[in-house]
This record gives C-alpha cells, structure tokens and sequence, in this order.
C-alpha cells in the first residue's frame, strides 16, 4: 500500500511533499488535514528553508506503525544525539525561526529542543552584555537601575 | 510544558497559516517564557539585568510560578554549611534528589549556590525553597547581641531579617517557617514565652502586598515549649512538638498550625512518637517520627534499628508502628561518629547524614524502608570548604526565583 502524501507549501510558493505521517507530528497540520484533506496546505510565515528543517526533523522523529505497535525508527539514544546535532548546527537567527514555527505548528518534541539549545546558549554566555550581544538585544537600563536590580537579586553572577 | 496558544482558529486554511507572520511578529512572551523555565539560577540573575524586558518577564507571577512547578519535579537535597568557631557565614550547596530507588552512584557533585553572612547563627529550618536561620546579632552601640530571624532565599540571594514583634513579653521566642502550596505564600509562626508557656502568637506572611508586619492570632490550646527546633511542614500544614502542661512529664503533642486557614490544631500522641529526640518527617505526606532505638537515640556504628510511627488518621489520631532492621554500618562510620535523621525520599529512602564536616568526604546514606538495605552516596564539591563546618540538611529543597518586595 502506498503511503499518503500532502503537499506543504512555503512562503516563496515552493511546494514539499511529504509523507502524511511525517506531517502530522504537527498537531496543527493533523488538525487540517482532517478538516481540509486533499488540500495543499499553504503555509504563507515559513521560508522553504525552515520548512526544510522542520520536514528534516519530523522525518527523522516518525513513529512507523508497521503493524507490530509503535516503533520509532531510531533508538531513543541515538535520536538525542540526533537532536543535539540538529540544533547545533543551525546559527542563532534561524534557531529562533525554528522554535517559533514549532510553537506554530505545534510540535511539541521541536520546541522542546530549540527552546533548550536557546536557553543552553544564554547560559553559556559569561554576563549580561554577552547575552544583549548574542541576541542582539537592546540595553534599555541605566547602570543605577542594574545595580538595584543586582542588590535584589544577588545570586553571584 | 504550557501548551502553545494560538489566535482564533477559523475555517481557512490560508487565515489559520497566517495568523503568525514570520518578520512582523517579534517572539511572544510565551515562548520566551518557555526558554527561561530551562535556565539555571545564575543565568536567571544575569538575564534580570539585560533588558527591562526580560527583567519584567522575570518578576511575572506565571513566569515563578512555572519555574518552581519544574523545580517540584526535580526536588533537591539542601546543605547548609556553617564554619564552626567563626559563625559568620553559610554556604548552600545542593544536590539532586534520588527519586528513583534504583539509583546507585556513589558520588555526586553538589551545586554551589552561595554564602549568607551572619553574626552567631544556630537553628536553621527549610521550606519550599526558603531558609530561616537564628541568628545572634551583634547590634551598634548594644552590649548583648539581638536574638534575630533572618529569611534566606540561597536561588535568588535574597535574605532579610524579619522585624521585631511587639510585645511585652519577651522571655525567649520560637520562630518557624511554614509554606501553604495553595497561594503559594510563605508565612513565620512566632510566639512568645512566660515561664515556658507560649503566650502571645503571631503571624507574618512573607511577600504579601503589605509591608512586613506581625498579626496577633488565638491559640485556644496551652502549649508549651520543648527542647529541639524540628519541625516540618506538610502540604500547608506546619507541625511541631510541644507540652500541653508545665511539668516535666506533662502531656506530649505535636502542634499543628494550618498556614493558610492561620488556625491551630493539635495531635495527641503517644510518648515514642514524639520523644524529644524524635525527628519529625514528611513520609509520603504523612507526618511520621522517626528515632533510633539505641539508648541515646542517635546512629552509631552499632545501631541495629529505629522506629518509625506514622500518623495515618489524624481525626482519629492513629499512628502505626514500624520497626526498620539497619545493616551493620560498622563499615561506613567509624566509633564516636554519628549521623542524624534528615527525612524520607519520594522513593522510600530514608536519608541520614553527620552533621559535621571537617577534611573527610561527606557522605548521605540512604536507607530504602522495602528493602532494608543502605547505600552511600559521596557528596563532591564540599572540599572547596576549608575548615570545620556544621552541616545541616534539608530534603525537597525547590529553587523559587520570586523576589520578595
């Protein structure tokens, strides 16, 4: 039996097709695809790059039910390993993209990675300018309001 | 993890796949929320000074609230670490805590938090995340020091003392520390004492809108002091022992003070359950005493057992009796040392520990209650302290990043 494909549509019109399983990891897309079958599902805020990735991931993440129960095609092991270099190797801008397209989406494993490789990076960096240039976030604070911000909480930084 | 929440969702496709755009919206708080549930202590402080957004973020209600729901998963073991001869610091380490009877390492490497300065500290009790600690204060221009309550709270840094209570009667004052997990809200139980007899209670609630202040409250049963500081609170309910009469053999009972309701209760019980060297616990939730059946009631190399009761009806006031077999500990601690009971694990372990550290190892022995069998666990990190320390233990330790107004 061949398997059902749709058909994801990226913000510059580009279509990817995939397998429905692999689709569906997205509690949002599963919503659609019961409401709307044979549609193609056009989704206008995702460059084809991070709909790439998110593909790339979910593929990896289906559980393929051949009969015999649930089993993922790869160990629980190795797909952290996975995860770890997935996440590792994508910069700063598009790891943000990613973790807000699987908030969107709703892919509850993706954004549980993405929001760890984000907070992992926050904590690797030594102070707060680090952090503000990292993310590059405004600092917005006169140093009388860091410092009493610093008497209040002063857990050693 | 909070679910993601989504705009209305209406019947088109097309409307439903644009709701976000990717360039026009900047990330929701809800993610960033979500991103700073994952961040440990130190980042969180660094994160207050970045910007007045993230500093913002970082004092919502959903944001402390969420990140102690994550820290009660992961509940810690707390060490309070005082120099001994020169009480004028403690340091807070901590570990996590075994959760799974199946775990078998034999060390672990506590975590840092950091160091409170105090005058002359002695007793110090822990709840849901926050320490208070007796404390002798030398005060300018005062020749005897000021007996003192200082609230710490070793995630955040935070410590303050608590004010004066006013009364006149001031012979001696017990202070505890109580948590109601339904608002979320600490409060200190004080009271003071004529000829023993506690008179005058009070109350104080931590972080409330209003400034600092005690409220005088009934207690409509006399109760009187007793030796030893222990006390826990269970599930918004805080116990301790007390006498209901002045006399030397008057009547035990374990005083129950609900921290949220602010009303008194109190539990009869028999003379081994509360048994001044007793230890009261959290055992699943239930109050239980636990005490050594040697004749000093501490744990030496050749103690065998200890007892532990169990309040399983309070209405009915019904406790059960357990006696546990330890293995020889012979082998763990040496003739002259001893350890003390610190509480019992969501995995049916009861824990033990010295409460003192000097150059050895430190170790936290774990005693499973199903199997009868003891392990050890070697705590790293603790060799940074130089010296001789007093250390005391606390178990379900939370990391409650709320700053208190």
């Amino acid at each position: 039996m061949s398997k059902k494909m749709i058909v994801l549509k990226s913000s510059e019109g580009v279509s990817f097709v995939v397998e429905e399983a692999v689709a569906r990891q997205s509690k949002i897309i599963s919503f659609l695809v019961e409401e709307f079958p044979d549609r193609e599902l056009p989704l206008t805020n995702m460059t084809s790059e991070i709909l790439r990735k998110t593909i790339e991931y979910c593929k990896k993440h289906v559980v393929e039910d051949d009969g015999g129960g649930d089993s993922s095609s790869s160990s629980s092991g190795d797909l952290k390993e996975w995860d770890v270099k997935f996440v590792a190797e994508i910069d700063q801008p598009r790891l943000m993209d990613l973790l807000m397209a699987a908030n969107y989406l709703d892919i509850p494993s993706l954004l549980d990675v993405t929001c760890q490789k984000v907070a992992d990076t926050i904590a690797a960096c030594n102070d707060e300018k680090e952090i503000r240039a990292t993310f590059n976030i405004e600092n917005d604070f006169t140093e009388e309001e860091v410092e009493a911000i610093r008497m209040e909480n002063q857990y050693p930084i | 993890m909070k679910s993601p929440r989504y705009n209305d969702v209406s019947e088109n496709p097309q409307t439903i796949l644009r709701c976000h755009s990717r360039y026009s919206s900047p990330i929701s708080i809800d993610l960033i929320i979500e991103i700073l549930l994952r961040l440990p202590l130190k980042s969180i402080a660094r994160c207050r000074c970045v910007s007045k957004l993230l500093a913002s973020i970082l004092v919502r209600l959903d944001f402390t609230d969420s990140f102690l729901a994550s820290s009660l998963s992961r509940p810690q073991v707390l060490f309070a670490c005082q120099k001994q001869y020169k009480n004028d610091v403690i340091f807070y380490f901590s570990t996590p805590q075994p959760q799974n009877p199946d775990e078998n390492s034999s060390t672990i490497v506590a975590n840092y938090h950091m160091s409170f300065p105090f005058d002359s500290p002695s007793l110090c009790s822990a709840v849901s995340g926050f320490v208070c600690t007796d404390d002798l204060r030398i005060i300018k221009g005062r020749k005897t020091p000021r007996r003192v309550w200082v609230i710490c709270n070793p995630s955040t840094g935070q410590s303050f003392t608590l004010p004066k209570m006013k009364t006149r009667k001031r012979i001696w004052i017990r202070c505890f520390l109580g948590y109601d997990p339904i608002e979320k809200q600490h409060k200190a139980l004080a009271m003071t004492s004529q000829v023993t007899k506690a008179e005058d209670h009070q109350v104080l609630t931590l972080g409330g809108t209003d400034k600092l202040a005690w409220r005088r409250i009934e207690c409509g049963i006399p109760q009187y002091g007793y030796p030893g500081p222990h006390n826990i609170c269970i599930n918004g309910l805080l116990y301790f022992k007390a006498k209901a009469k002045y006399s030397s053999n008057g009547q035990d009972i374990i005083v129950c003070f609900d921290v949220r309701s602010e009303k008194y209760n109190f539990v009869k019980v028999t003379e081994r359950a509360v048994h001044p060297e007793a230890t009261l616990v959290n055992y699943n939730g239930k109050l239980a005493s636990v005490i050594s059946q040697s004749h000093s009631h501490s744990i030496f190399h050749t103690t065998r057992s200890f007892e532990m009761w169990v309040l399983q009806d309070s209405e009915k006031n019904e406790w059960s009796k357990h006696i546990y077999i330890l293995p020889s500990l012979g082998k763990y601690i040496s003739p002259g040392e001893n350890l003390f009971f610190v509480g019992v694990t969501g995995a049916d372990e009861i824990v033990l520990c010295p409460k003192s550290l000097f150059r050895e190892p430190f170790y936290v022995y774990y005693y499973n209650l199903k199997r009868g069998t003891i392990r050890r666990v070697e705590i790293q990190g603790l060799e940074r302290l130089e010296g001789s320390y007093r250390v005391d233990t606390f178990l379900n330790h939370v990391e409650d990043v709320k700053i208190l107004k």
